[in-house]
């Protein structure tokens, strides 16, 4: 049953993420950096926060004997959001020596990241 | 319209292996103090996609496969959202210096893995096709 969430999850999240992007893609003029990956993680980490919050609570990264976490933190969240086109997109700036537009892209994705998670779960916190 | 189902459902089919991979990954890598798990993740990630690419400059895939891989199984398989759980959760529960070590590692391994997989795809490339698909650069 746990797979099956997995799966489900997984598979919806990045077909989400495709769509979003295709279609965030022609909406934006602005291409200098790949605001487009920048939006769909800062989105998808808010969107963790606010789940792990509203269903535990709690900043924890293993509920891994749940299968809500199972089907929305690991499967949806965690396909939605990406990584290896982030770095690849890094990778991209530094190449063609954009260095500029790289630490850009670097900070706006890890602070935008950070604190849309940080303020999608702090509401639901008791004390901290 | 036919094309972009093909490519929608290889994106989901793709998403969804990627997430399972990565879930047993997580699963056989567990630890209380350092997701290594996701670290791997997201730097052999980013490695497999920059050889993709970089092999895709001069070899054509049919673009629901190119869909299939890059969007949807390397996608999958790597994450922003945890990544930023995890800092988060490692900077309240454990300490701020463990946190900035996670984010580090995962960024600096990401990208110059994601840098050095694209020149290696490239290699790879051109030596097996030296006619080229050059044209086909976007």
């Amino acid at each position: 049953m746990n797979i099956v969430l997995i799966i489900l999850g997984g598979g919806v999240g990045a077909v989400l993420r495709y769509l979003l992007g295709d279609y965030l893609d022609k909406k934006i003029k602005f291409k200098r950096i790949p605001v487009v990956i920048i939006l769909i993680n800062i989105l998808g980490a808010g969107g963790l926060g606010l789940f792990l919050g509203n269903y535990y609570q709690a900043i924890t990264y293993s509920f891994y004997s749940c299968s809500v976490y199972l089907c929305f933190g690991v499967g949806f969240f965690g396909a939605f959001t990406t990584f290896s086109t982030f770095s690849f997109e890094a990778a991209g700036l530094l190449r063609q020596k954009r260095y500029k537009g790289f630490m850009l892209y670097l900070l706006l994705t890890v602070v935008g990241s950070l604190a849309a998670f940080y303020l999608g779960i702090i509401p639901f916190l008791q004390s901290c | 319209m036919t094309a972009k189902i093909y490519g929608i459902t290889a994106i989901a089919v793709g998403g969804a292996i990627g997430t399972l991979l990565r879930y047993n990954l997580n699963v056989k890598i567990f630890s209380d103090f350092m997701p290594y798990a996701t670290i791997f993740e997201n730097v052999t990630g980013s490695f497999l996609l920059g050889i993709l690419i970089g092999w895709l400059i001069h070899r054509r895939l049919p673009e629901w496969l190119r869909l299939g891989l890059t969007v949807g199984l390397l996608g999958g398989f790597t994450t922003m959202s945890t990544l930023a759980a995890d800092t988060i959760s490692i900077s309240t529960m454990i300490s701020t210096l463990d946190a900035l070590k996670y984010i580090s590692i995962s960024l600096v391994g990401g990208i110059t893995m994601a840098f050095v997989g694209f020149a290696l795809g490239n290699m790879i490339g051109i030596n097996k096709n030296p006619s080229g698909w050059e044209d086909n650069l976007k």
